[in-house]
């Protein structure tokens, strides 16, 4: 009996398995490109199945983008079948999928044990009140990483 | 002993792992994963209750291998599974 470590492929096909049987997910968060809502290694996030108002600005996202690799990132922009996303912990860069290629929707994160929803305060303040400038995204998360020792 | 009822076997890619349901959310921040051995005990117990015997003796049974060691082996199982809050006793 040991810990796991599982490729992203077939993690997250076995994970959508699961959310297309409408089964949420709580899994682990990786990465700090979501900083500073989501923390890595503590944090941990909800998946659910998509519905009808999920791919829209704002919305947090697992999707396969262009590049062929799976991120949970904030939705920018929708134009059509165009999905712009942008990680809250990412000044510049931003990736590009198709509307079908959004699989899920984050619903959750779990921060010490206490949930976040969405729709929360937190969420919301989360999601309307962090810097879309880059430059101030830049200077703030230099900040924040500093005081926080990660990055 | 018995397995919590929100325990669940999955298989990911080659690999056996235990997953709890949260009520809300399948939790997979927590797996386990699992040998071929433990995943005969656990596969078959899932819905009863059962002792550190009955395992040694369904090792004994599969594995052919003597009593004491298979009382340590299922012994060593289920004080990790307790520990990690999959069986209770």
């Amino acid at each position: 009996m040991e810990s796991l470590i599982v490729p992203n492929e077939i993690f997250f096909s076995h994970i959508l398995e699961e959310i297309d049987a409408h089964r949420a997910v709580k899994i682990p968060v990786k990465g700090i490109s979501m900083l500073p809502f989501i923390r890595p290694p503590s944090d941990q996030i909800e998946l659910s199945k998509l519905n009808g108002q999920s791919i829209t600005k704002g919305n947090i996202v697992l999707a396969r983008t262009k590049a062929n690799s799976y991120v949970v990132h904030r939705i920018e922009k929708v134009e059509k079948e165009l999905v712009t996303l942008r990680g809250d912990g990412n000044p510049f860069v931003r990736e590009q999928c198709d509307k079908k290629h959004v699989v899920a929707e984050v619903t959750a994160v779990y921060k010490k044990g206490r949930k976040i929803g969405k729709g929360s305060l937190k969420w919301n303040l989360a999601k309307k009140c962090w810097f879309s400038s880059p430059l101030l995204r830049r200077f703030f998360l230099r900040i924040y990483r500093k005081i926080n020792g990660s990055g | 002993m018995k397995i919590k009822e929100n325990i669940r076997i999955k298989q990911i890619g080659d690999e056996s792992i235990l997953v709890s349901n949260d009520g809300e959310n399948m939790n997979y921040t927590r797996v386990i994963s699992l040998n071929e051995s433990a995943e005969l005990l656990i596969t078959g117990s899932f819905d009863e209750y059962f002792t550190v015997r009955d395992w040694a003796e369904k090792l004994t049974a599969r594995y052919g291998i003597d009593k004491a060691q298979a009382m340590a082996d299922a012994q060593v199982l289920a004080d990790k599974l307790i520990q990690a809050g999959v069986i209770y006793e």
